[in-house]
């Protein structure tokens, strides 16, 4: 079973404890710095996951976010974000725009593998 | 106040309980108008701010005599309510810093009297970070060169001798203060102060001397780990005049 998850981070450090995190579970990881390349490379790729920061340069993970959600072909695919905003008021806020999980960094790799596992719809995991 | 629903999606989705330093931050932030005594109450109630606050206004140490309510208060008379904000602010942002190294750097990172470690003299690494809003201020970690490859190996879960680039190295550093700063920057706006964060950036500098805002309250903090030293720096301008 392989997953395609897409890493939208702008640090190279995070993409990469992510990617070492996720490839040990056979994992297919796609990285992006920032929200303009993260919505070409969920349209190029169709990723089964969507790993989302908040704060980036070019396009921001919230404005990413509400972009895919407008887009058809690409609204379904689960997002968890994945950051270091954890105020109450903001997760709240994100939560409604249709997130499946959220993750505070610092994080520990096995919570980020049981949340990815839980996000992933079951017939996706059979499929892949 | 957090309202209930707000809660909730916070628990659904795992995240910590708001740490009981915010809550004393916001009951702090509430007592902006109360008598020195009850802010007196507040701080005699937890032994690291109190001590903190005798550091800060007794620079030369009486002998450690145990703090009482009358010292603290004559603390707070001589220093005013800005350094309760700057007490309150480093309590979070340390923590944010301890929980950071112990989940990210698997390191357990000890807080000790600045004066305990000797300061750092050659050029060396600053990450600094400004927040603006219903606070100002400015945070920045110091480091040696050596200490930021071994926390960057350590992030990246790599030998130090394998880190190919000093990019690496100022990335990872640079990651960790985002988080740290991200960490403390929420829990002040559950505290009631939001504040939006500048992008971290990075410099070296042989310069020891703290960076602080306009009419803000600075501390120096530091910290040891089996393998590695730093310091942090924080000043507050606490009604962001």
């Amino acid at each position: 079973m392989t997953l395609k998850v897409l890493s939208v981070d702008d640090s190279r450090t995070i993409r990469l404890i992510v990617t070492r995190a996720l490839m040990e579970y056979d994992c297919v990881v796609i990285e992006a710095a920032n929200g303009e390349e993260g919505l070409a490379a969920a349209a190029r790729e169709k990723p089964d996951l969507i790993l989302l920061d908040i704060t980036m340069p070019v396009m921001d993970g919230v404005t990413m976010l509400g972009k895919l959600k407008e887009d058809d072909a690409l609204k379904q695919m689960p997002v968890i974000m994945l950051t270091a905003e954890s105020g109450r008021e903001n997760v709240s806020h994100i939560s409604k725009l249709g997130i499946q999980d959220y993750l505070v960094k610092p994080f520990r790799a096995e919570q980020l593998i049981e949340k990815a596992v839980r996000a992933v719809p079951l017939q996706k995991k059979a499929a892949a | 106040m957090i309202d209930f629903d707000t809660e909730m999606v916070a628990r659904r989705f795992g995240l910590d309980p708001i740490p009981e330093s915010v809550v004393r931050l916001t009951r702090l932030i509430a007592s902006q108008n109360a008598d020195l005594e009850a802010v007196a109450f507040v701080i005699i109630q937890d032994p690291m701010l109190t001590a903190r606050l005798l550091r800060m206004t007794q620079p030369v140490s009486k002998g450690g005599h145990p703090a009482d309510e009358a010292a603290v208060e004559e603390a707070l008379m001589r220093s005013g309510l800005g350094i309760v904000f700057l007490l309150a602010m480093g309590d979070l942002l340390m923590r944010a810093l301890i929980k950071t190294f112990s989940i990210m750097l698997a390191s357990q990172l000890k807080p000790i009297h600045p004066r305990e470690v000797a300061p750092i003299h050659e050029e060396h690494m600053v990450c600094e970070v400004n927040f603006r809003g219903k606070a100002a201020g400015k945070i920045q970690l110091r480091l040696t060169e050596e200490t930021g490859r071994i926390l960057a190996a350590r992030m990246l879960g790599s030998p130090v001798e394998s880190l190919s680039s000093s990019g690496e190295k100022d990335d990872a550093v640079t990651e960790l203060v985002n988080v740290v700063a991200g960490n403390f920057l929420s829990n002040l706006a559950d505290a009631g102060l939001p504040c939006h964060l500048t992008t971290p950036t990075l410099y070296r500098t042989s310069e020891f001397t703290m960076r602080k805002v306009p009419r803000g309250v600075s501390e120096r903090m530091a910290f040891r780990s089996p393998e590695t030293k730093l310091f942090l720096d924080i000043s507050v301008n606490p009604w962001n005049e």
